[in-house]
């Protein structure tokens, strides 16, 4: 029976897996080449998830739950899925397969009950994600990526497994929640877990595989990696916090917190690579989220303060995952590129405006909102130093964003134009259209975040 | 009557202007909406009349979480400034038709009317200040696209420059709010239900602050006006109209509006300091207008100084301080807009602003030497034009609220004529030198005659009739001035 509750808990994961059974299988027989097959069929399964998680019923395994929570992020991840597939072209059915896999594991670590459960969904997002990393450009530097961002994730994975034998040492339990007893080894192991999941966050000081990985990567994959694998590092980071862990949560973190945004907004400043300059305002970003999830903890972790760390993050998704494939589509890859680009393409132009002023949080875009709910928790939470924190970094990254927003709007275009050229496949378009116009319209509607709080209730 | 459709129509007609087939059609569309908007605006004081209280024609959304909730209103000083703002539209557009510009432009200036419609009605912290930031955006790109050469370097110093008085603003209104609900136990964003004056303690200090140099960056107060020479100088003639005439005034409205009656007995407090910066405003900008040898750079400074006039009459806490600087506000934008359209023409003619570079143009171009002194006499304050009736009343109230600062303040009314004066008469009735341009400048068309009638109009009336504006103002004012 426990088997049964527990499919029906993981009902999202079970779209995927649906999709990556019926893709390995034509990995295995199919032909070899990149077609469309592969891509429809890994877009049903994010559909079939989609589906799953809007209206399927609550229910609870063993090992899996299907709430609120692990609705909207199940949802979260098969948009992102979704995203990568409209803006990638026809795709092998191993990539795809790869993919299906990938998303699986999200929707398994959404909504796990488990820490085992939740090991299981990190490990199987993470894997996936190397092969694709190389596979999708087979060349040195991505090679390179995949090998450090693969030891870095074996590194993490170890670090959870020695979290989970030293929390079970010390509370005789795998249960998510509040520990049983507070004690010294299981105080450890809620510090290994949470390491791990700054280095999926990409925090500091486990952020050193970042930017050789998003910029040795297919700019989807980057999208993807930036957007939908940051978020399941953030909602891991949440699930380990809620274990309860003490001493480490109140110093460590908001400390972490500080250095990761001043850290990837220092280093975001002098980038020339623009990819790599996203990668940096990723970390950057990984900075605002842990700060919006240590404002969660200690305003008790409520739906309300919990609202605000998912409307972060799911505008997040959108400006990040939308400015990586909004560069590919203008066919830009350096800074010096984007000079000119308001007169070569300003449709191009114009969405990246968008999206970068989302990311800097300059109203009228949903970014303005996201930070702002970030900065009222932190000071609700009794932290005006973290809320300065964050507030001044906003300032910094506001340095480099809108200088972006000055090259490629109001720099004169170069007498021979560079770049790869732009790409004009219709479906990268459409997605980054749906990007730039989902943060744009957010931005008037602060009751998004009340939304949000009323599905967690 | 709704008055959220003063920012509706130019925010929806903005992204229509991007879609439109043409350029053409995106300009006739940009300016038949700007001419619409200012239309119903001037229809709303049917229904405003009809209301009683301060604020009337009170629109209200639906609740949210910490008291954010959609809620428009105007008060006459609102209503007044809205009015300002669709006018200067109107002109500035009209003024640019024959530019050759793209969607793009016409799409920015309508963005940045309703932006700034926003700033003037909203009635919820949170909205205001969302507006207000948002207000920014179409200025940096007025200025950095289609400015003149130093453009980019000065939309960068703009944006970065306001941004940072933006993050100053952001924090103080949080800080606001905070107080707020230590005091009463609720959380809210409602300007009036902040401005009962429940704001106390240790921090209300650093949270007053904090609001006033967000809005003094914006004003611009001496020393905070740095960046206003330059964006000024590089923005197109059109983008320095409203950048001058309406956005500057959402500095001076933030005082009125949340400022003081948030915090009335600190401004009260503050008077001897915010009033002596207003001074050093209006001597400094007039002593630096004095020094320039740029015709844009020079009304750039004369704008420092007429502002500081608002901010010493505001700070006077005095009615007719106070009635003065609301009216100095609508004064300052029609004058210095004024002058900013007549610069740009003669720009488009001669591709020069410096004030050495014409000479003798009263000979040959008698619609520009009408014009320019007829505006250049109201900024400097001449007796029976609009700009003496603001700045005597602004006095007036600084007379009796300290009268060693209304002294020097009133030297300012000197400097503007040493100022004005000399510079008309450098460029329309010294001979011309040898690098004079006068000769490729060719008398107003038509439609350039248009638009600066329109505005001598009302330049002319508020200076005879002030007193129908100034009682529109007046429950606004005296609420204010009661505290």
């Amino acid at each position: 029976m426990t088997l049964c509750a527990d499919f029906a808990a993981a009902r999202p994961a079970v779209a995927h897996a649906a999709a990556l059974v019926a893709l390995s299988l034509a990995a295995l027989a199919g032909p070899r080449g990149p077609g469309q097959a592969p891509r429809v069929l890994a877009a049903l399964g994010c559909l079939l998830a989609l589906q799953c998680a809007a209206f399927s019923p609550d229910a609870a395994g063993a090992l899996f739950a299907l709430d609120g929570t692990a609705r909207l992020w199940s949802g979260l991840f098969a948009l992102a899925g979704l995203l990568f597939l409209a803006a990638r072209g026809p795709l092998t059915a191993r990539s795809a397969a790869l993919l299906a896999g990938s998303l699986c594991g999200m929707s398994l670590l959404a909504s796990a009950d488990n820490l085992f459960a939740l090991f299981l969904g990190l490990e199987l997002m993470s894997l996936p994600v190397y092969l694709l990393l190389h596979g999708l450009r087979p060349d040195h530097r991505s090679l390179e990526g995949a090998l450090k961002y693969f030891f870095a994730g074996a590194l993490a994975a170890g670090l959870f497994l020695f979290g989970m034998a030293a929390y079970y040492t010390g509370t005789g339990s795998f249960a998510l929640g509040p520990a049983p007893e507070a004690s010294p080894a299981a105080a450890l192991g809620v510090a290994l877990m949470a390491a791990a999941a700054l280095f999926k966050l990409g925090a500091f000081p486990f952020m050193f595989w970042l930017p050789d990985a998003y910029e040795a990567a297919e700019a989807e994959l980057a999208a993807f990696m930036a957007t939908a694998v940051k978020a399941a590092g953030a909602l891991l980071l949440m699930r380990v916090l809620s274990l309860g862990a003490g001493r480490v949560e109140s110093l460590a973190i908001p400390a972490l917190a500080v250095l990761t945004m001043t850290f990837g907004n220092l280093l975001a400043l002098r980038q020339r690579d623009l990819q790599r300059l996203l990668a940096w305002s990723s970390v950057a970003h990984a900075g605002y989220l842990v700060a919006a999830i240590w404002a969660w903890r200690r305003l008790g972790g409520t739906p309300a303060a919990a609202a605000t760390v998912y409307l972060y993050l799911a505008l997040y998704l959108a400006s990040s995952g939308g400015a990586f494939l909004a560069l590919k589509a203008a066919g830009v890859r350096r800074r010096d590129d984007l000079a000119g680009l308001g007169q070569r393409a300003p449709l191009a132009a114009t969405t990246l405006v968008v999206l970068l002023l989302a990311l800097g949080g300059v109203p009228p875009t949903g970014g303005f909102l996201a930070k702002f709910f970030v900065l009222w928790d932190l000071w609700r939470a009794g932290a005006p130093g973290l809320a300065a924190a964050v507030a001044l970094n906003s300032l910094i990254g506001l340095g480099y964003y809108v200088g972006l927003v000055k090259a490629l709007a109001l720099d004169p275009a170069p007498e021979t134009p560079r770049g790869p050229g732009s790409c004009p496949r219709w479906g990268l378009r459409a997605a980054v259209l749906a990007c730039a116009a989902g943060v744009l319209l957010s931005g008037v509607m602060p009751g998004l975040r009340d939304g949000i709080e009323g599905l967690l209730r | 009557m709704s008055v959220s459709l003063l920012w509706i129509i130019p925010a929806g007609a903005a992204a229509l202007t991007l879609a439109a087939p043409s350029a053409r059609a995106a300009r006739a569309l940009a300016l038949l909406t700007a001419a619409a908007v200012l239309a119903y605006s001037l229809t709303l004081i049917v229904p405003f009349r009809a209301q009683d209280g301060v604020l009337r024609l009170v629109e209200l959304g639906a609740p949210g979480a910490y008291g954010i909730r959609y809620s428009v209103a105007v008060d006459g000083v609102s209503l007044a400034l809205c009015w300002l703002t669709a006018f200067l539209t109107v002109l500035s557009l009209g003024a640019s038709w024959a530019g050759g510009h793209g969607k793009g432009f016409w799409a920015a200036f309508l963005a940045l009317e309703a932006a700034i419609m926003g700033v003037f009605t909203m009635q919820n912290l949170f909205w205001f200040y969302f507006f207000w930031d948002a207000s920014l955006i179409p200025m940096f790109f007025i200025i950095g696209l289609w400015g003149s050469a130093n453009r980019r370097k000065a939309a960068f110093k703009f944006i970065l420059y306001t941004f940072v008085g933006g993050l100053a603003l952001l924090v103080g209104l949080t800080g606001l709010v905070a107080l707020h609900h230590q005091a009463t136990g609720t959380w809210t964003w409602e300007i009036a239900e902040l401005t009962r004056g429940t704001a106390g303690g240790p921090w209300a200090k650093y949270v007053f602050l904090a609001i006033a140099a967000g809005f003094a960056v914006k004003v611009p107060v001496f020393p905070l006006h740095n960046w206003l020479p330059d964006a000024h100088t590089e923005a197109p003639a059109a983008g320095s109209v409203m950048l001058a005439g309406a956005m500057l005034k959402m500095g001076v409205y933030g005082f009125l509006r949340v400022l003081v009656p948030a915090f009335p007995a600190l401004s009260a407090e503050a008077l001897p300091w915010a009033a002596g910066l207003g001074v050093a405003s209006i001597l400094y900008g007039a002593l630096c207008a004095m020094a320039q040898s740029d015709l844009k750079r020079l009304i750039a400074f004369t704008s420092v100084s007429h502002m500081g006039f608002c901010v010493v009459g505001i700070f006077s806490l005095t009615p007719e301080g106070l009635s003065g600087a609301a009216l100095q506000m609508l004064n300052h934008g029609l004058s210095t807009g004024g002058l900013f359209l007549l610069v740009g023409f003669l720009y488009e003619r001669a591709h020069t602003r410096g004030l050495d570079d014409f000479g003798g143009l009263a000979a040959t171009a008698p619609w520009f030497t009408f014009f320019f002194a007829f505006v250049m006499l109201s900024s400097i304050g001449l007796p029976g034009l609009n700009g003496f009736v603001g700045e005597a009343l602004t006095l007036y109230g600084l007379l009796q609220a300290c009268w060693p600062l209304a002294l020097a303040a009133s030297l300012g009314a000197v400097l503007a004529a040493a100022y004005g004066l000399p510079s008309f008469q450098r460029v329309f009735w010294a001979p011309p030198g040898p690098s004079s341009r006068s000769g490729e400048v060719s008398d107003m068309t038509l439609r350039e005659q248009a638009i600066l009638w329109s505005l001598a109009a009302p330049i002319l009336g508020l200076g005879l009739f002030p007193k129908p504006l100034l009682a529109l103002m007046a429950p606004a004012v005296a609420a204010l001035a009661r505290r």
